[in-house]
């Protein structure tokens, strides 16, 4: 079923509506949070957050149509408490002590990836994390528009009323978002022939 | 004047979301400048690699969520409706509690007059009395507590006075009597009377020394018997000691005379040696 015609439906109450909903974007904002804070605990608990918010204000969508960008900007605020909660707390996630999830976890036996190459997995995993590693050395404002244009696949329009500012200003904090992470990929030596990976 | 893209047309070009006006621009541009298309392949390469980050797989819970929009649900929760609940219950709480303690508030003549438990009663104003009539109050009362204390010893005292005099009476009657009596027996009867008391002293007396030496035959007995045990034990001890000392005496006299044989074996060897030396 249609976004638009679900979004429709929640607004009525019904809840097997917004069940389907949740499972439809659950898997965007949590890949949008955990790109944001490179931090699943975190992730988690931001989309929840993200989630319960949706439920709670879908009625005061007015346009089903503009679903997308609202809760993006639902996701991208529930980012930024959870940001200023580490900060005041400065507290370590497990994923921090012990790297991120392992095999044993639901999303891995769940995962396609468990029946690949295990060298080709480990590679990826880790030129994942070094990219990751590189985004998050962005400003917060750069980070969220490479992470909503790159992974996200939202169009400038989307983001701009996502983040409620000009389609220009998320231009230019693209283009200068990508010119710091060319740098960063620079300095860090990560290029196609240093990772060996066949991008 | 020549065009030079900015940095939004850069970005709208690079994702394919520019108009056609500024998509031919742009074209142009990149045919003037062919320089210009390195900083395309730089982007475009840092474009490729963040494609390396894929997704997480993540499991969306299963829980549906309660069914906010509806509108009893959104009543209840407003925050208007709380308030009103709110005080509702209140002035509910309070009603019923003056109901159960009683609390009548009255407002009359610009007093409010709160009062639990009932109708606040009426504080009756009384004149207030002179010094001069509180003393006669007292004096009265004074008089009045006197003469029933006054009557009240009266009457004991002649209560006491009637118990001696009966008790008094009773007493010498018994005292008349026992006179009587006693005046009345004969010569006769008083000797038969002393010389039973007479017997009866004499009968005690034998049987008390008749106890009295038993008693002293058994003591002195018993005492014999520990003597005799004493001195029994006593000369046992003696020739225990006799026997130890002639003992001793006997073993120092063989000691004495092993000794004894010794020394003269020891000078009887001596003298011998010496006369083989001389011969």
């Amino acid at each position: 079923m249609h976004t638009d015609a679900l979004v429709l439906r929640a607004q009525t109450g019904d809840a097997h509506a917004q069940g389907r909903l949740m499972q439809l974007w659950y898997r965007r904002i949590y890949n949008f949070s955990y790109k944001f804070f490179f931090d699943h605990d975190q992730a988690m608990e931001a989309t929840q957050k993200t989630f319960i918010a949706m439920f709670r204000n879908l009625v005061q969508l007015q346009e089903p149509a503009r679903f997308k960008s609202w809760l993006y900007t639902i996701a991208v605020n529930c980012c930024r408490e959870e940001l200023r909660k580490r900060k005041a707390s400065r507290s370590l996630s497990l994923d921090e002590l012990t790297g991120s999830e392992g095999e044993h976890s639901g999303a891995w036996q769940q995962s396609d990836r468990r029946h690949d190459n295990p060298d080709r997995v480990l590679q990826q995993d880790e030129l994942s994390d070094l990219l990751q590693t590189c985004l998050q050395e962005l400003s917060e404002e750069q980070r969220v528009v490479v992470i909503m244009k790159e992974y996200e696949g939202l169009k400038f329009r989307e983001i701009a009323e996502a983040l409620g500012t000009s389609e220009n200003t998320v231009k230019s904090r693209l283009y200068y978002g990508l010119d710091t992470l060319k740098k960063i990929l620079e300095r860090k030596n990560i290029t196609k022939a240093t990772i060996g990976y066949e991008i | 004047m020549k065009y030079r893209p900015t940095e939004e047309d850069w970005m709208s070009f690079l994702y394919g979301e520019c108009d056609e006006q500024t998509q031919e621009r742009m074209e142009q541009y990149l045919r003037e400048h062919p320089e210009e298309h390195q900083r395309l392949r730089d982007w475009q390469q840092t474009r490729r690699m963040l494609a390396a980050v894929g997704d997480k797989e993540v499991i969306a819970p299963s829980i549906l969520p309660a069914q906010e929009g509806s509108f009893i649900r959104q009543l209840w929760q407003s925050s208007f409706t709380r308030s009103a609940i709110g005080i509702a219950a209140g002035l509910l709480v309070v009603m019923v509690s003056a109901r159960l303690t009683g609390t009548m508030v009255n407002y009359s003549n610009g007093e409010l007059k709160i009062s639990f438990g009932g109708q606040a009663s009426q504080p009756v104003q009384q004149e207030s009395l002179t010094a001069r009539q509180v003393q006669d109050l007292i004096d009265a009362s004074l008089s009045a507590n006197n003469k029933v204390v006054n009557a009240s010893l009266a009457n004991n005292r002649e209560e006491l006075e009637r118990s001696i005099r009966q008790n008094m009476g009773n007493s010498s009657a018994k005292m008349n009597e026992a006179i009587r009596t006693i005046a009345g027996a004969s010569q006769e009867q008083v000797q038969t009377f002393v010389s039973s008391l007479r017997e009866e002293n004499l009968k005690a007396m034998q049987n008390y020394m008749k106890l009295t030496s038993a008693e002293q035959n058994k003591y002195v007995e018993g005492l014999l018997v520990d003597f005799s045990k004493y001195l029994q034990e006593q000369r046992q001890g003696d020739l225990r000691m006799f026997q130890a000392r002639i003992n001793s005496v006997e073993k120092n006299t063989d000691q004495i005379k092993q000794e004894t044989e010794q020394i003269l074996a020891g000078m009887i060897s001596n003298t011998s040696g010496r006369r083989q030396t001389t011969y």
